[in-house]
């Protein structure tokens, strides 16, 4: 499918997961070319009167924002960045969002860890490589990145970094860590083994 | 997904959401969370919207090229080194 006719344009996207709160739109802002952009997924407002909502009865709050950026790597290339709705429950959405990504960053707030572990879980089991991007609230960097590493109990391949979300050379330096990671594994073959998300549609 | 010629001729006589849809894309290529997102409408509403357009041959739509998706291990590594130095370029 990805080869098209005449004036092909490819579209490669990265997904940035982690906690409510944790910067994930701060990050995706920092370095997209657009302001990020909010769609809502599932049934709003909008689908009042079209939509038969009798039957379910909690329909009036299913609104899930995601956010996304993008940056025109070339005429013929964007990425996308997309943000994952931070709460647990919209959680059914997320097998959408990583179909065909090329990787994850999970940003992690080293005084709320926990809140990543499901987002963590996630990536491992459908074998997307992820990095932990650190987010350094006020500069300070709370943890050591080997306490975190532990914590995690992550792979020791899994690249860890600190991150001021808010820089856009910072964020820059984040995706540029993703990708080398991903190509590093592809070129290792530790992929090969792994289909990434795409080929499972 | 990009506005066709045939798009661009038809766009105003389809309906209102159409003839937005084909002004948005074109003048530039548009993924489909960002015409969701521009319209204000559920992304599946606008995958709907989307899809009929593109049977109509008034949109082309580019399938995201998913690492992994069928088009064999080269073309994903190409695509990473692609994204990789247009990162290192920003």
């Amino acid at each position: 499918m990805s080869i098209r006719q005449n004036n092909r344009v490819t579209s490669a996207k990265i997904v940035i997961a982690g906690g409510f709160g944790v910067g994930k739109t701060t990050l995706v802002g920092s370095v997209s070319e657009i302001t990020p952009l909010t769609t809502e997924a599932i049934m709003t407002s909008a689908s009042e009167g079209v939509d038969d909502n009798d039957m379910v009865q909690d329909k009036t709050t299913t609104t899930v924002a995601m956010d996304f950026g993008r940056i025109t790597i070339d005429s013929d290339l964007i990425l996308y960045l997309f943000g994952t709705p931070g709460q647990t429950r919209f959680w059914f959405m997320w097998d959408e969002l990583v179909r065909g990504a090329i990787g994850a960053v999970v940003i992690v707030d080293t005084r709320r860890l926990a809140d990543c572990f499901a987002a963590i879980d996630f990536f491992e089991h459908r074998r997307l490589p992820y990095l932990i991007a650190l987010n350094c609230f006020d500069g300070k960097q709370y943890h050591d990145m080997n306490d975190v590493r532990e914590a995690l109990a992550i792979s020791p391949n899994t690249p860890i970094v600190t991150t001021d979300a808010r820089s856009r050379e910072s964020t820059k330096q984040v995706l540029i860590t993703l990708v080398e990671y991903v190509l590093t594994m592809r070129r290792a073959g530790a992929g090969a083994g792994a289909p990434a998300v795409g080929a499972a549609q | 997904m990009e506005t066709t010629a045939r798009g661009r001729l038809n766009g105003l006589s389809s309906g209102r959401e159409q003839a937005t849809i084909a002004g948005m894309c074109g003048t530039r290529l548009q993924s489909l969370a960002e015409i969701a997102a521009h319209m204000r409408m559920p992304l599946g509403v606008a995958r709907v919207l989307v899809a009929d357009m593109a049977a109509d041959g008034l949109l082309a739509v580019h399938e995201p090229t998913g690492i992994g998706d069928g088009g064999g291990d080269l073309v994903g590594t190409e695509l990473l080194e692609r994204v990789l130095s247009g990162l290192r370029r920003l």
